[in-house]
């Protein structure tokens, strides 16, 4: 296969950029035969492959598709990197011309330079001298460049410093060799390095690159190797993963770098790309406050700004203003910073102090009307990225948002806003809640006013939101200027994931196309946006013409497939137009298919496709399903591999709209779907397979039977359409399923609702089954645990007659939870009393249920039908014995309506075992009639007496009855008298004084009517006690 | 710890006008033991099986309304509303009560209105609760079968009363083959309303039934498994008490109106203030007489004579456990109770035709930090060699049950190694003492045996105090009697080169109320996590002391 032509494109996303390559290439083994192939992804992942020729081509064709492919991917928002955009300056319009320095400022640069006469020399001090002289090198004064040289090496160090600081900036060639006899004699290694820079300024290309050859052919072999290969990724790569790296002297190959890259562009890449992730620490920052001096003295705005932004989002080390430890001795700070291999650097005054620095330097240029402030800030401003922003907070009421904590940020952007800075003036905040304010708030707007160029290159490059929310606003006071902005530019910035920046654009295209409808390629640029304006623009056109619209299928496929739901609606509408034109439905399911293929690049693409797959799904059942039949199968199968599983699920529900058979599928792949741990995805596996010809499936019933029975709900709704379809047809699947559905009934439900689709299933599709027709099984469901057999139990338990079951069956459905099976037992028990009367023990069970409404049923039914005759002691006492409460008192009621006084002793030794209180006082009332007089009865009782007598502290009443009837008893005869005795003194130790009164009494009676009972009781004469006192 | 069993089916009633048949079904997890029988003591075995279940569900400890959602609201709106509200405080003050009025007037309508719902709620609620009452029990009882007597044993849920019913197999009429064991039995609410309906004129059948031992397939659906994850505190608990059982006890024998009277004294008031403890004055040939604090009443059990020789108080706290003996009275011909010392378990048997229960409470009901380190009951009391121990236990294992002089002949060791050979065994839960019988009886409390060396501290620092103690690194214990009752103890103990001061401060029921220590612990956490060791070390030396 030899490849003819290329193009790689890229698309920028907030927070990655998607790569697309297109191929156009000649098949292997024929010479006119062509392909058209992508490939896209985004850098790290695996890229998706699709060709455009399934079959290969002619060259012409091929050629067509390949434009088309890249016309395509150009609307979606793709474009060459390598091709020069519109975004070049040539296209801007220029920028009003820089005004002449004013008269201030050529007043204030005459005084300083009047400094410089001798005889005013003389008189200053050398404070003065120095400040002079950095003053100068400020505002570049050339004039000043002999008399600074004259004076080098005449004053103090910092004189040198600051002279040498001057000469380089003031950019005279004729200081060139001075400084490079300064660089080699100064006085220390400060003005040595800054003399170097100023000489690097000064020197010609020539001589720079002399230097820099210099230097590099000191570095280690392989480092030059390296360097010689002239391969940029390969000097980034090594500082991040190669061992050599760590053994390089790292502040001196940073500060050999910066020399190097004046004379060369690869180091100066690959110097930016190494301080953007170098730490802020000791051992490095010594270099890094080297460059920025340098990067300052330069006015390099690139290296100042990304060194400046790394000292704001680094945090200094805590502050040490008297000393550190080192070693474990803790030695003077001052002493220890200065060391070669110091362990302690940049600490939270040191950062302060260069922010701050940065600021100065700044606002010294634009005081001084300087246009270099307007490079040096965009320097700065570029650097800045909401990656490493803070974020927004409310503490003590004060509001901050994520830029709240950069210095420069707030002084250059905020400088006019509601904004309140803290004393040491790093942090920045509002006393209300923080709004957008629609006007400008950054310093010096004159200067920026200038300068639109510079804010339209803000816009194109910056990462910082904060940075395009100002550039939006500023550029949009400079009406003019936008209105000649030509359109390649405005398609560029309409695209920018920053929506401050895609209003302003959206903005200027809106007057620019007022009264006019824009074509379609237009729409889905505005579409591409990130704002509901724009969509609601591109709705409102498509509205008023949704038939000229729908021919575009790109922007058909595009609305589809929009993230917004309102948008997303419009496509219904021009997939609806678009029905009328012949081959255009095709063509959008073509796209749409496209669409899936890659919609895994989208940002929060997790999130956002499901919503959008389901709208398409509808557009796929609804006005597409035709052409959606057509699609190209193996395609489709191909995004049953897609990365989302939204997608995946998509696709398998369009396999059934499909044309093809659901038996086309492969078997490997409906088994991969039917195994996925997704559950929707395995519910679409189980639709696919739902749909299989009736023969296959009938001859899965155990496969069936584990969907029906599945955890997941959708699972199980895939599979009812099979149930439905097969269970009234098929006496084999139905015999094969139905004992397996119950079986789950019996079983505990694993989750939620699985109960209530078998029951639904049993009494829908199922019902003719002649086995569920059983009584024996009514029973068992009924009495199982589960409730979902319960449940099922009840709706099957109306086919049957009462008759076909027991009494005791009765009994239980008069027990059971639901409440329709109560009411069959009740009306089972209404219909047959004879039958009932005829097995009371098994009826009387319908007691034993925990419901009310059972209870009242069976209290009315029982008093209503049955007689004396019906009711056997036993029964009764069975009764009374119950452990509800109620049921008690029914057996007491029924005691007392139906014993005759023949039976009452039996029942009084049966009940008097009973051991509610209730009970005792129901047997006390029944004592009399009882036993009266009978010393056997009685003795038969005493466990009875015992018990109510032994009450703590309760059956008062109970208590009282027993104890006056044992007294009255034991005056009737001597045996009576022996077994009232006995109890009585068992009990006359008891604490209670009324009760031991009644004991003393009682055997104080006894004792007296029977003398020659032995040990009733035993009276002790009170002792009688002297007297204290003898009486007088 | 965890405890697994696995029973084949649930234990079932089978119950009709004239006769019960009650199958229990076995743990099928340890070795089968199995006992088939028909009851012929109906009424007492009643009442004594339900007063064990009285202990099985018996929770006396004070559960405080959980506030945690309401305070972590608070946390999250205090300081907004509380501004709010004082930045308005006067004016809302004039709009309050009309609204108040209106507000009242609103509540009542609106609560006439949600009378039925809120009466439907609530029933609905006291279903779903008593449909889930089997929740209520901890652990499931366990049951000894021997040849002579049938014992089942459970421990309450609130870590304090232990209960034990030994039958002798005269209970029983018609008792078929047995397999001697110990086994846990299924036990549910609904088998505990089946015992009350237990009568005399009815035939009732027990079965510990055999089933599952013959099921071979394990994945039989018949199997219930049980995991109960039961507190340590509580297994600890339970060999406390059992192991308490060993020791020395002053022994009284009390008619059953004296309990009655005991109960009577606690149902008819109500404690507010410590202490509450019962006085044991016991005076050799004297009537036991029982002073009920702090009312200072006293009772005479005027029927019981102290047989002891010599004179001893005890105090005894969590009297109202003795409640759960409430049912036994009618049916007890005597109670006899073992008193170990003040503040240390004590055990109280009903004497029942034929049956004994007996039921052992902890010398607290709390258990808390306040108590801790008063009583070390799971302390080594002697060195027992591996083979002396294990002789002795594979003797008891011959014979089920055996005396201390049977197991010394049976072995050829002497007495004393064969009683500490068995209180180490009673305090691995593997043997219980039958304070009835006098007898050492195998039990195997549970399935594997139990990690003794996690359960015999019941904290960290309790091990460090123990340790502290056994150093001597305490010196110069004080006690000091405070104005109010109570104690105040003092002392120094030795760490690391460091001496730390230590106080102490017991109220009247020896609770630790307050205390301060110089070291690290007790700086950082004051007392919100207990006591620290040194604190535990003072107060162990002086319940050794008291002990001693």
């Amino acid at each position: 296969m030899k490849l003819i032509r290329t193009t790689r494109l890229q698309r920028a996303q907030k927070n990655d950029t998607v790569h697309c390559e297109i191929d156009l290439c000649q098949a292997a083994g024929s010479t006119d035969r062509y392909l058209v192939n992508l490939r896209q992804g985004r850098r790290g992942t695996q890229w998706r492959e699709t060709t455009r020729t399934p079959q290969p081509v002619d060259l012409s064709t091929a050629e067509t598709l390949f434009a088309l492919a890249l016309a395509e991917r150009s609307a979606q928002g793709f474009s060459d990197p390598a091709e020069p955009t519109a975004a070049t300056p040539a296209a801007v319009p220029a920028p009003p011309a820089p005004p002449p320095l004013s008269k201030l400022r050529r007043d204030a640069d005459a005084a300083i330079l009047a400094r410089l006469e001798p005889a005013r020399w003389k008189a200053l001090g050398q404070h003065l001298r120095s400040r002079t002289a950095w003053r100068i090198g400020e505002r570049r004064l050339r004039a000043a460049v002999p008399v600074l040289v004259d004076q080098i090496e005449r004053g103090d160090a910092m004189q040198d410093y600051c002279i040498a600081w001057a000469l380089g900036r003031c950019g005279d060639a004729g200081a060139a060799v001075a400084m490079h006899e300064l660089h080699k004699r100064g006085r220390n290694d400060a003005i040595q390095r800054m003399a170097l820079q100023a000489w690097l300024m000064l020197a010609d290309e020539t001589a720079r690159k002399v230097h820099a050859d210099a230097l590099i052919a000191a570095w280690p072999a392989w480092l030059q190797e390296l360097w010689h290969g002239g391969l940029e990724d390969g000097l980034v790569q090594l500082t991040a993963a190669d061992p050599r790296w760590s053994a390089l002297p790292m502040p001196l190959w940073l500060e050999q770098l910066d020399q190097v890259a004046l004379a060369y562009p690869l180091a100066r890449r690959a110097l930016l790309a190494q301080l953007a992730w170098l730490p802020v620490q000791p051992g490095l920052f010594r270099a890094q406050r080297h460059l920025y001096k340098a990067a300052e003295m330069r006015g390099d705005a690139d290296l100042f700004g990304l060194l400046h932004h790394r000292f704001e989002t680094s945090h200094g080390a805590a502050n040490q203003s008297s000393g550190c430890h080192v070693n474990g001795r803790w030695v003077p700070f001052a002493k220890e910073v200065v060391k070669p291999n110091a362990t302690v650097a940049y600490s939270v005054r040191t950062r302060a102090y260069l922010l701050r620095r940065s600021w100065r330097t700044l606002r010294h240029l634009a005081v001084a009307g300087d246009p270099d402030y307007i490079d040096l800030a965009m320097g700065m401003l570029k650097a800045m990225s909401d990656d490493s922003a803070g974020k927004s907070a409310q503490r003590g009421g004060r509001y901050y948002d994520p830029y709240s904590h950069w210095l420069l940020f707030n002084r250059m952007l905020r400088a006019n806003g509601a904004w309140t800075a803290t004393r040491s003036g790093l942090s920045w905040y509002q006393a209300t809640p923080i709004a957008p304010q629609d006007k400008r708030e950054e310093a010096f707007p004159e200067l920026w006013d200038a300068r639109p160029d510079a804010l339209l290159s803000l816009m194109q490059t910056s990462r910082c939101e904060g940075v395009h929310v100002f550039a939006a606003k500023a550029l949009r006071a400079n009406a003019a200027w936008c209105a000649q902005l030509p359109l390649a530019q405005l398609r560029t910035l309409l695209r920018s994931p920053y929506l401050p920046t895609a209003r302003f654009a959206f903005e200027l295209c809106r007057a620019r196309f007022a009264p006019g409808a824009p074509d379609a390629d237009w729409l889905m640029l505005l579409l591409q946006t990130a704002l509901p304006d724009a969509h609601q623009y591109v709705l409102e056109c498509i509205s008023q013409d949704p038939a000229a619209y729908c021919a575009d299928a790109l922007l058909v496929a595009a609305i589809a497939c929009s993230p917004e739901e309102n948008v997303r609606r419009h496509g219904r509408l021009l997939c609806q137009c678009a029905l009328t034109l012949p081959g255009q439905p095709g063509a959008i399911v073509l796209q749409l298919l496209d669409w899936l293929d890659n919609c895994g690049d989208l940002d929060d693409a997790e999130t956002r496709v499901p919503a959008i797959a389901a709208d398409l799904l509808w557009l796929l059942n609804h006005p597409l399903r035709a052409a959606a039949a057509d699609a190209p199968f193996a395609h489709l199968l191909h995004l049953l591999e897609h990365r989302l599983s939204s997608v995946r699920v998509l696709a398998a529900d369009w396999l059934l709209l499909h044309a093809q058979p659901a038996s086309a599928i492969p078997a490997h792949i409906l088994a991969a779907l039917l195994q996925s741990s997704d559950g929707a995805l395995r519910a679409a596996g189980v639709r696919l397979f739902s749909s299989l010809p009736d023969h296959l499936l009938a001859g899965q019933a155990q496969l069936i039977y584990a969907f029906a029975t599945n955890t997941d709900a959708g699972v199980r709704a895939a599979v009812d359409p099979v149930m439905r379809r097969l269970a009234p047809t098929d006496p084999d699947f139905r015999a094969a399923l139905l004992p397996l559905l119950l079986d789950a009934l019996f079983r505990g439900e694993s989750a939620e609702g699985v109960h209530a689709d078998v029951i639904g299933w049993l009494s829908g599709p199922f019902m003719d089954a002649p086995e569920l027709g059983e009584p024996a099984l009514a029973v068992r469901l009924l009495s199982a645990r589960s409730k979902g057999a319960n449940q099922m139990g009840a709706r099957l338990l109306p086919r049957h007659a009462s008759t076909d079951f027991s009494v005791t069956d009765w009994a239980a459905f008069g027990r059971n939870p639901v409440a329709t099976v109560r009411q069959w037992a009740f009306a089972a028990y209404g219909a047959n009393p004879d039958q009932v009367r005829a097995h009371m023990e098994a009826a009387l069970r319908i007691f034993d249920s925990r419901f009310d409404d059972s209870i009242a049923f069976a209290e009315g039914y029982f008093q209503a039908h049955c007689s004396s005759a019906d009711w056997t002691p036993l029964l009764l006492v069975a009764l009374c014995d119950h452990l509800e409460p109620s049921v008690q008192r029914f057996g007491r009621a029924m005691i007392s309506t139906h014993v005759s006084l023949a039976d009452v002793t039996d029942f009084m030794f049966k009940l008097g075992q009973h051991p509610s209180a209730n009970m005792q006082l129901f047997v006390s009332a029944w004592l009399e009639s009882a036993c009266a007089g009978d010393a056997a009865k009685l003795q038969k009782l005493e466990s009875y007496f015992l018990s109510v007598l032994s009450q703590v502290n309760k059956g008062r009443a109970t208590k009282v009855r027993v104890q006056t009837f044992l007294h009255e008893q034991a005056l009737l005869s001597e045996d009576i008298g022996a077994i009232v005795a006995r109890i009585f003194a068992r009990q006359v130790v008891t604490v209670a004084i009324a009760d031991k009164a009644q004991y003393i009494e009682g055997l104080r009676a006894i004792q007296d009517r029977y003398p020659n009972l032995a040990d009733v009781m035993t009276i002790h004469p009170p002792r009688t006690l002297a007297p204290a006192r003898s009486a007088p | 710890m965890r405890f697994n069993y696995r029973y084949y089916g649930a234990s079932t009633v089978d119950n009709t006008a004239s006769s019960t048949e009650m199958r229990f079904a076995p743990d099928t997890l340890r070795p089968p033991t199995h006992f088939v029988a028909e009851l012929n003591k109906h009424i007492p075995f009643r009442e004594a099986i339900s007063a064990l279940h009285d202990v099985v569900v018996a929770d006396q400890r004070y559960h405080a309304p959980d506030k945690t959602a309401y305070k972590a609201w608070l946390a999250g709106n205090e300081e907004a509303n509380l501004a709010d509200f004082m930045a308005r405080r006067s004016s809302l003050r004039l709009q309050l009560p009309p609204l108040l009025d209106e507000m009242k007037a609103i509540q009542a309508q609106k609560s006439g209105l949600m009378k039925p719902f809120y009466a439907a709620r609530s029933k609905y609620y006291s279903y779903l609760y008593e449909s889930n009452r089997d929740l209520w029990i901890a652990l499931d009882p366990v049951i000894t079968v021997h040849p002579d007597r049938v014992f089942f044993e459970c421990f309450s849920q609130d870590e304090s009363s232990y209960a034990s019913l030994s039958c002798s197999h005269n209970v029983f009429d018609r008792v078929g083959d047995f397999a001697c064991g110990t086994t846990n039995i299924d036990y549910s609410e609904a088998l505990y309303g089946e015992f009350q309906k237990i009568r005399d004129y009815k035939r009732t059948r027990l079965a510990i039934a055999p089933d599952g031992f013959n099921v071979r397939t394990a994945d039989d659906p018949e199997f219930i498994e049980q995991k109960i994850d039961v507190p340590d505190t509580w297994v600890r608990g339970f060999l406390q008490v059992s192991s308490a059982m060993t020791m020395p006890a002053h022994r009284i024998d009390l008619h059953p109106m004296d309990i009655h009277n005991f109960c009577q004294q606690m149902r008819r008031k109500k404690e507010r203030v410590g202490p509450r403890s019962i006085r044991f004055v016991l005076r050799p040939g004297e009537p036991v007489r029982v002073i009920f604090e702090p009312w200072n009443e006293e009772l005479v059990c005027r029927r019981s004579i102290y047989q002891g020789n010599t004179a001893e108080e005890i105090r005894l706290w969590g009297r109202r456990r003795l409640l759960l003996l409430e049912r036994l009275i009618p049916v007890a011909d005597s109670f006899t109770v073992h008193l170990m010392g003040t503040g240390l378990p004590s055990f109280w048997i009903a004497n029942l035709p034929d049956m004994q229960l007996t039921l052992g409470l902890s010398g607290w009901t709390a258990n808390d930090w306040s108590r801790a380190g008063q009583f070390d009951l799971l302390a080594p009391r002697a060195e027992v060699d591996d083979d002396s121990k294990a002789a002795v236990f594979a003797a008891l294992g011959k014979r089920w049950f055996a005396s201390a002089d049977q197991l010394a002949a049976d072995t050829g060791l002497s007495r004393m190694v064969v009683e500490s050979a068995l209180a180490l065994y009673t305090q691995a839960g593997r043997v219980i003492f039958d304070l009835t019988q006098r007898v050492y009886r195998l039990r195997e409390l549970a399935r594997d045996p139990l990690p003794m060396d996690a359960l015999r501290f019941s904290s960290a620092a309790e091990a460090q105090a123990s340790a502290m103690l056994a150093a001597g690194a305490l010196s110069g214990p004080k006690e000091e009697a405070l104005p109010g009752g109570g104690l105040r103890l003092t002392g120094t103990v030795k760490e690391n080169r460091k001496t730390l001061a230590v106080m102490l401060r017991l109220d009247v029921d020896l609770r630790i109320t307050d205390g301060s220590c110089q070291c690290n612990h007790f700086s950082q956490n004051r007392l919100r996590q207990g006591p620290c060791a040194h604190m535990l070390a003072l107060r162990m030396a002086q319940a050794r002391k008291a002990q001693a």
